[in-house]
């Protein structure tokens, strides 16, 4: 039989011990390679976890952190928009509010905005300011004196240089109030030494002045020698309650000065 | 000798080397001696044969008999053997050999000296002692497929057809062929 005949020319080939034992070696080193193989599959594969288990989050929170420090800028630059824009329509009492915009960092267009604001708003705030810079110190205290009681109760105007309502110059005389408030006194202009009545100075004097009165302020007209006196309840500015006045005439002509009696008017409440 | 029936209750198990030795490591050793011709080669496929049948065990689904499936990777090992270029180089000092081949009185004058690694293998291959293992080595491989299959380890037509994945008529054909050239080991009657 042909079969048996093969069988028996291929029965002295047999797998000798040498070669299983070098078999076996050849198993167990393909295995430790496999192993290894299979270790650094599963290292890169954890590795590819990871980043997506992490760097997907933290891609994501940076993509939040940049998104919002891209747009906090935009979002606070329409704030302050909205901001100028309420200032241009808004009244006078935001003029108080300048400093808050020159403090500010904003882009040219918002100065400009700002700008436009200060020009339009100060003006109207502030006519008697921007009048003495213009006109100057002289100009503005010939055509306008706001006046104000100091700590010392005396008049002041809005430069807050004195403007004294106590004394009326006459040459070289000046009249003023007795300290007391009672009677009227002249003084040497230039010495402030008190001169005594004679025939050529007349003092005006009101008499039967109450006693609970006192001389307030003095106020004369050059042009047509008209003096009226102020009389108060109180001695002090800041206690007044209750104005008299009184006038009279007073000329000074040739060293001479010629008053008459003053004539109380009227009277009024503050 | 020829795989047993035992081999085939082998179908699903762990796959234990040292069972699969016992069992299969001659059959497998001699199937790649008929593909290879030369022991070297065929030792050195034996031990890729169950490099990659432990490595690979994976792949064994059980459904089959673990002996088919060992041999289907023999076979592949093989014909990958014959495919690289080592081999082409080897074939080709093997057709000069073959062609300068002594007849046999010129055999009975050469007197080899021992202990020549070189010569003992001129000698192994000049040893025709075994004129039908020469015979089948020589054939084509799909020639030898069907031979060793068929009268070595004793499978019918369809087994072969389904081992090699061939239909059962080509089966035959290859057989008839295989036969007609190995007609001088054939006796008459068979």
């Amino acid at each position: 039989m042909f079969g048996d005949d093969l069988k028996k020319s291929l029965e002295p080939i047999q797998a000798s011990d040498e070669l299983l034992a070098k078999t076996r070696l050849a198993i167990e080193k393909a295995r430790l390679e496999q192993a290894a193989q299979t270790m650094r599959a599963k290292k890169k594969s954890r590795s590819l976890s990871m980043i997506w288990k992490i760097g997907v989050p933290v891609a994501c929170t940076a993509l939040l952190v940049g998104g919002a420090v891209l747009l906090l800028p935009k979002l606070n630059h329409k704030d302050a928009t909205k901001e100028v824009t309420f200032s241009v329509h808004g009244t006078k009492e935001d003029v108080s509010d300048i400093d808050l915009y020159e403090d500010s960092n904003f882009t040219a267009a918002t100065d400009n905005r700002e700008e436009s604001v200060y020009e339009t708003t100060v003006p109207e705030a502030e006519t008697t300011i921007s009048h003495s810079k213009q006109a100057g110190f002289d100009k503005a205290e010939e055509s306008f004196s706001p006046m104000a009681v100091d700590v010392d109760g005396m008049w002041t105007n809005a430069t807050e240089q004195h403007f004294d309502l106590t004394r009326i110059y006459f040459g070289k005389y000046v009249l003023c109030i007795a300290e007391d408030g009672k009677s009227l006194e002249l003084h040497d202009a230039k010495t402030d030494a008190l001169i005594s009545e004679d025939e050529n100075l007349e003092i005006p004097q009101i008499r039967n002045l109450p006693e609970d009165r006192f001389i307030y302020a003095l106020v004369y007209e050059k042009e047509n020698g008209s003096l009226m006196i102020t009389t108060a309840d109180s001695i002090h500015p800041l206690d007044v309650t209750i104005l008299d006045f009184y006038m009279c005439t007073c000329t000074y002509e040739n060293g001479r000065l010629i008053c008459d009696e003053p004539n109380y008017i009227t009277s009024s409440g503050i | 000798m020829a795989m047993n029936d035992e081999t085939n209750n082998l179908g699903g198990a762990i796959l234990d080397v040292e069972e699969l030795f016992r069992l299969y490591g001659d059959d497998v050793l001699r199937m790649c001696n008929v593909y290879l011709r030369k022991q070297s080669l065929a030792e050195d496929a034996f031990q890729d044969v169950f490099v990659k049948v432990m490595t690979r065990s994976g792949s064994y689904r059980g459904d089959s008999d673990v002996k088919y499936w060992l041999l289907s990777i023999a076979r592949n090992v093989c014909l990958d053997y014959l495919k690289s270029a080592y081999m082409k180089r080897t074939s080709f000092m093997g057709d000069l050999l073959d062609k300068t081949k002594p007849t046999s009185e010129e055999k009975k004058r050469i007197k080899p000296l021992p202990g020549n690694p070189v010569e003992d293998r001129m000698i192994e291959r000049l040893d025709d002692s075994n004129p039908l293992l020469s015979a089948v080595q020589d054939l084509p491989a799909k020639y030898k497929d069907v031979i060793l299959l068929r009268f070595y380890f004793d499978m019918d037509n369809a087994a072969i057809a389904q081992q090699l994945g061939i239909t059962e008529s080509t089966v035959r054909s290859r057989l008839m062929r295989a036969r007609t050239k190995l007609k001088d080991f054939w006796k008459e009657g068979e």
